[in-house]
């Protein structure tokens, strides 16, 4: 039995694996070199004159603009005042959406009901709604925040439904097997259960937020990213609008960004065997 | 379909009893409902409760089923946790307990850090925790490889002469039943009924050189061919 022996002292710290996740230089790296290719073809297409400048101006002429728009603080202002819409609208109707989803998830009695609800009301495109909303509101700040807080009760809702259904249903016999309450088990397995789907969630409630309050600044009073990319148009100032876009999916990308650093910091289980 | 047919049994107060049989006699679903995980069709189960607050019994399933998002600590604690034990008092409880089994270094450690056999020690510590008068093991050791299964099994044995709990173990190896088990029932294929009740005339502390007893061998070939005949009615 000497290799029982061994075995038995062998240090517990062999089973581990680092864990930490560390940042990743060598895909920075590749995003970098994807970027600026992108671009030196971009450039190279404008310079050739193969794409007409009304269509697509050069990104030097773009990046021009930017700087300027940076400079006189006009990008940042119509930029926060989009980012406040958004992080309104997702507070406003994310929460109740989140909540909402996690209790449909638990109970298959209130998702029985309120599923076809949820089900006709998701299919409505949301920007259709805008004239109502003005209507109910009047033309102030209010109907931009409510249609970014329609964007944003969807996706949190759903995906929380589907975290809560997703959680192996071990998980909830052991809550019950160890007398867990009602409270208890929603703090402690529901809740953390389908933090991964709500982290998710909350991505794509915020990129369809974004989405919906540009839209809506098109056609509500002059502001936010919606508003200088409309106005780029009326004046037929592309490069204008081209900043109005780069600022947007930059936004997108961070939105991706922020909820990959959320997933790791308070899902760290997630995707692991 | 039924499951169980004429499963009548009682089990003593700080007993050991093994139960053994084919797979897919309704091993699992006896256990299940000994744990108020489901409800037999007909008949009852009467199980004390030790004290006003705890739980009747606390299960040691067969998969991975400690919490992912709890470390090792939280984990074993979590009975305690339910009973409305404050959150210092536990958490040392815990890890005088997660000490004993050594592994308390690993007590901030996620599942996913943790090899599977610790996951499993971790999930006996938060029953052995938990205060329940009656440890329901359901196929515990099935997931680990055959050297961590062994030096489980001398473990379990360590922690039980400690707690001296009641513990209901199923198992579909006949050696560890008759190797932990102060009584080993056999059941037979579906429907399952209990058709042996064995005790196991071995004195404790036992340990893994057991294994090796003549009595333990006689014991163990006897009930394998209690149990052929029906695992061979199974197949």
């Amino acid at each position: 039995m000497a290799y029982l022996e061994s075995y038995r002292n062998r240090s517990a710290a062999d089973d581990l694996a680092p864990p930490r996740v560390r940042w990743n230089a060598r895909a920075l790296i590749r995003w970098a070199i994807t970027l600026t290719a992108l671009i030196a073809v971009w450039e190279l297409v404008t310079r050739l004159r193969l794409i007409h400048p009304l269509w697509l101006p050069a990104p030097s002429i773009v990046a021009q603009k930017f700087a300027e728009m940076l400079a006189s603080g006009v990008i940042v202002r119509q930029t926060m005042s989009t980012l406040t819409a958004v992080l309104l609208g997702v507070l406003m109707g994310g929460l109740p959406g989140a909540v909402l989803g996690l209790a449909m998830g638990a109970s298959p009695r209130l998702r029985a009901i309120a599923d076809p609800i949820v089900a006709a009301f998701h299919a409505l495109p949301k920007i259709a709604l805008l004239p109502l909303v003005i209507v109910a509101f009047g033309v102030g700040e209010t109907p931009r925040i409510v249609i970014s807080a329609l964007g944003a009760f969807f996706p949190l809702l759903i995906n929380c439904m589907a975290g809560a259904r997703n959680i192996a249903p071990v998980y909830f016999e052991v809550s019950r097997n160890y007398g867990a309450s009602r409270a208890k088990t929603f703090a402690r397995v529901i809740l953390p259960g389908s933090l991964p789907s709500l982290i998710t969630g909350l991505r794509l409630a915020a990129n369809t937020s974004l989405l919906l309050t540009i839209a809506a600044e098109m056609v509500l009073p002059r502001s936010g990213l919606g508003a200088v990319i409309w106005r780029a148009w009326e004046t037929m100032r592309i490069e204008e609008l081209y900043v109005g876009l780069i600022v947007a999916a930059t936004l997108g990308i961070s939105i991706a960004a922020i909820s990959g650093v959320l997933l790791r910091r308070f899902a760290p289980w997630h995707g692991q065997p | 379909m039924i499951a169980l047919a004429g499963v009548s049994f009682s089990v003593a107060a700080g007993e050991f009893v093994c139960i053994v049989g084919p797979s897919g006699c309704g091993k699992t679903t006896l256990l299940k409902m000994i744990a108020g995980l489901g409800q037999p069709s007909a008949g009852q189960i009467l199980i004390p409760q030790p004290a006003k607050n705890t739980p009747k019994t606390a299960m040691v399933f067969q998969e991975q089923a400690l919490l992912p998002w709890l470390n090792l600590l939280d984990n074993a604690a979590f009975g305690l946790e339910t009973r409305g034990v404050a959150k210092p008092a536990r958490q040392t409880q815990a890890q005088n307990f997660l000490n004993a089994a050594g592994i308390g270094q690993f007590a901030r450690h996620y599942p996913h850090q943790l090899s599977t056999g610790m996951r499993q020690r971790g999930a006996i510590a938060r029953a052995f925790l938990s205060g329940a008068g009656m440890l329901l093991m359901d196929e515990p050791f099935s997931a680990l490889d055959a050297q961590t299964r062994l030096l489980m099994q001398e473990e379990l044995l360590r922690i039980w002469k400690d707690h001296r709990k009641t513990v209901v173990f199923v198992t579909h190896d006949i050696e560890e039943a008759v190797l932990l088990g102060d009584r080993v029932l056999v059941m037979s294929g579906r429907p399952g009924r209990i058709i042996e009740d064995i005790r196991v005339p071995l004195a404790r502390p036992r340990g893994l050189q057991d294994r090796e007893n003549p009595e333990v061998r006689q014991l163990a070939w006897h009930i394998w061919k209690v149990i052929e005949t029906e695992a061979r009615r199974m197949i």
